[in-house]
């Protein structure tokens, strides 16, 4: 009875898709987080990889909104494959994302330039709310706006809002429902297309109207002229266009001898000449420049202080990763150690508690103590992303990134390919140039990401005593930002290699806009954190906890008799050494996990890797680590826990212990150490990566080529460190 | 006639045109327009790429995308 009651109720929710659009830095994800709190989910644009953000909210118990965030866009005439997401979805009215309302977000601080997609979105007919974002920033920098009369002039309801502090949320939800009531009566059946305003920004010429007009004749869904007039411009783009539709649209685009280029250069100043005025009329400027921005760029942007700068600020965003990680990492660490402990004295001692111990617990422990790495460079990224000073690092760095056949905005891609070179490899979309996106992409996996600061933590403090050098800094942080320059050094030989290979399709340009340096919003910083953060967990864990448990069952089982065969040989070697019990239980251990699955498909690859100084137990480590790097650590854990009857023990301190049983030497000497080091700084081990840039390249031929490539040069190098300094 | 390139750092000029119709229509719709006033502020080292000040906005552009620029 209740729940028939429930579910009435909730048929009676309808349910309206809603877009959040505008330029770039127009503060749109302050809103969209106020808007959607933590009801928000991250997916793909149909066809391609451009993150999509989904949220929802009510704005009244019957009127439910589901917001998407589109990609920050200057218009409709797009130039990076994020822009060319909002063309595709606004020219084609039957794709499952196409809004029915759109709440349009302007900076206010430069409403004119903000406008112009606005305007053509306007022409298209959609319903919109305008939201002057910055409205407090305005306010205190003497701009005044007239809100009535623009709102009757541009016939759009129009908000005064502020991202940063949530002002005037409400009445944007209050604006947008008056939008959908008006545009959608609950009372019609259909709903009936009616544009908001009724005058167009562009008016277009008389072969435009033919154009537009035997488009639409070909189309018939299409909800407006401009709609058509867009088609007519990207049609070789559009993917929902059919191969006959767009043959017929390039003849009739032919016949009528249509300049593109020129015809979008007139609609564009069309509009501005209605905009400026527009915005001179109603905006009332004092005139005050921005202070802080002049100076601060006086000194960051500076030809010699800047990138001195910049390599400070990553000095300090690296030792913070090393240094301020290991805390959390430490009560991580000791965290999991007790629960194994806990669970090895309360269960009974069998299969399944030494699965749960050593593979699920083992496996879960190595996910989690990532966790603050990965969110501390996040954070100290969205930092310097939300002041607006990534922008500046572009300008900085991209005469010298073009050597490298490389764009200023490739720096981004590499810096955050110091997290995870996934979401690195992604950010590439903004690169519009094909040669120079694709250069990035191949390169990008060089720089030591995320997944393999525990392999190098592990390592370092194997082969570098901690010990101070200077005030913060310490020896095991310079070796690790030793390995970082490693990583980028082969990062830019190999672009710059790869320039003078690859042909290029079009001329590279590069056009940013420097945003006004601003206080960083923590919200969204954490917003996004998040996200981040529960990307890895959910879905590298995914996959690290699976190779957990797959290698504890390679490492319990062999085949048949074999481990009790290597047991009874154990025995009687002990006995004949006259080892004491200590002794002879680990000896007992080592010999079986030598037997096991594991040690046969380590030892079964020795050839290949002892001339770089491994052993078979490295060997295992190097397979699982093509899940992920960072298997190497829970790997070795594995190996070594199954090994051992004592308490877990760190697994430092177990490395250092492990003898080679037929040299009696350490099986990790400095050689080995350094070897392995510079074999995790090159090679390519991530089949998550290789994943994504197959799906970014669209070929397999890349990452074929990015495979052989690193782990090619990975060996080669190895070879020669271990070799020199055995 | 002068292009962008042509011009000292700090000195004011008045965008007249574009030459590249590829790289105008992406200035355009950044909000860069002829009639508006423009000033490089400055260069990188290698004076590769310049920090420009077009109205009250700012951007970077290369030196290849600034010669496009023609000044009245």
């Amino acid at each position: 009875m209740h729940r028939a009651e429930v579910k009435k109720t909730r048929s009676k929710v309808r349910t309206f898709k809603v877009g959040l659009l505008g330029n770039p830095n127009c503060g749109k994800s302050s809103v969209f987080n106020y808007l959607t709190g933590l009801r928000q989910k991250t997916g793909n644009f149909p066809g391609v990889t451009v993150d999509k953000k989904t949220g929802s909210f009510y704005l009244s118990s019957e009127l439910k909104i589901v917001l998407t965030d589109f990609p920050g866009t200057y218009s409709l005439y797009p130039t990076s494959q994020e822009e060319r997401i909002v063309l595709r979805t606004f020219t084609n009215p039957k794709e499952r994302d196409f809004p029915d309302a759109i709440i349009y977000i302007a900076d206010l601080t430069q409403l004119e330039k903000h406008l112009l997609l606005f305007s053509q979105i306007q022409d298209l007919g959609i319903p919109m709310v305008l939201a002057l974002n910055m409205a407090d920033l305005a306010a205190k920098r003497g701009i005044q706006v007239k809100r009535e009369q623009l709102e009757k002039e541009l016939e759009t309801p129009v908000v005064l809002i502020s991202g940063r502090t949530g002002h005037h949320i409400e009445k944007l939800k209050e604006r947008l429902k008056n939008v959908i009531d008006a545009c959608f009566p609950p009372s019609a059946d259909k709903e009936c297309f009616k544009p908001q305003r009724s005058k167009l920004f562009y008016h277009q010429t008389s072969q435009e109207k033919r154009i537009s007009k035997a488009i639409r004749e070909l189309l018939p869904g299409l909800q407006s002229d401009y709609q058509a007039l867009l088609i007519a411009h990207h049609y070789d783009s559009l993917p929902h266009l059919s191969k006959e539709q767009r043959q017929k649209i390039a003849d009739i685009v032919e016949r009528e001898e249509f300049d593109e280029l020129r015809a979008q250069v007139e609609e564009t100043m069309t509009r501005f000449r209605q905009l400026t005025p527009l915005v001179r009329k109603h905006l009332a400027k004092a005139g005050t420049e921005n202070l802080l921005t002049s100076t601060l760029d006086n000194i960051l942007t500076h030809r010699w202080w800047g990138p001195l700068i910049f390599f400070v600020i990553m000095l300090f965003v690296f030792q913070a990763i090393f240094s301020w990680a290991s805390y959390p990492m430490d009560w991580i660490d000791s965290g999991f150690t007790n629960l194994s402990d806990y669970l090895a004295r309360t269960l009974p001692e069998n299969a399944l508690t030494d699965l749960l111990i050593n593979g699920i617990v083992a496996g879960l422990g190595g996910i989690i103590i990532f966790v603050p790495q990965i969110a501390i460079l996040f954070f100290l990224i969205g930092i310097l992303e939300e002041v607006g000073y990534l922008a500046r690092v572009v300008y900085l760095f991209d005469g010298l990134m073009q050597r490298f056949g490389l764009s200023g905005r490739s720096i981004v891609a590499l810096i955050s390919g110091g997290a995870c070179a996934i979401p690195a490899i992604m950010s590439t979309r903004t690169i519009s140039n094909w040669k120079e996106r694709l250069i990035t992409i191949l390169v990008t996996p060089f720089i030591s990401c995320s997944a393999r600061i525990p392999v190098y933590t592990v390592l370092i403090a194997f082969v570098v005593p901690p010990k101070k050098v200077w005030w913060i800094f310490d020896r095991q942080g310079l070796a690790f930002m030793g390995l970082y320059l490693i990583g980028i050094f082969a990062a830019l030989g190999s672009a710059y290699v790869l320039k003078h290979i690859l042909k290029a399709k079009e001329t590279a340009m590069l056009i940013i806009e420097l945003p006004e340096y601003r206080l960083p919003i923590f919200r969204n910083i954490l917003y996004h954190v998040r996200q981040k953060v529960s990307a890895f967990v959910f879905n590298a864990g995914k996959i690290i906890l699976m190779i957990s448990i797959l290698l504890w069952g390679l490492a319990s089982y062999g085949p048949p008799g074999a481990l009790e065969q290597a047991r009874q040989a154990a025995l009687e070697q002990a006995q004949s050494r006259q080892l004491d019990e200590q002794s002879t239980q680990n000896l007992i251990a080592a010999k079986e996990i030598e037997a096991s699955y594991a040690g046969l498909l380590g030892k079964s690859m020795e050839p290949l890797i002892k001339p770089l100084g491994y052993d078979w137990k490295i060997g295992i480590a190097l397979i699982t680590s093509f899940a992920a790097r960072e298997v190497f650590v829970s790997t070795m854990s594995t190996i070594y826990s199954i090994g051992s009857d004592a308490e877990p023990m760190r697994l430092k301190e177990r490395m250092a212990q492990d003898i080679n049983h037929d040299t009696g030497q350490p099986t990790y000497s400095l050689a080995t150490a350094v070897s392995l080091l510079l074999f995790y700084v090159l090679a390519m081990q991530c089949m998550s990566t290789l994943a994504v840039v197959r799906r970014e390249t669209g070929s397999w031929k890349w990452p074929a080529l990015q495979f052989f490539f690193m782990t090619g040069l990975a060996w080669l190098v190895s070879l020669v460190a271990y070799q020199s300094l055995a | 006639m002068r292009a962008l390139t042509e011009i000292r750092e700090e000195e004011p000029a008045i965008i007249s045109y574009f030459t590249d119709p590829r790289v105008g229509a992406k200035l355009l719709s950044m909000g860069i327009l002829p009639g508006y006033p423009i000033k490089i502020l400055r260069k990188t080292a290698r004076g590769k790429t310049f920090y420009v000040k077009v109205g009250d906005n700012r951007f970077a552009i290369r030196k290849k995308e600034a010669a496009c620029i023609v000044l009245k």
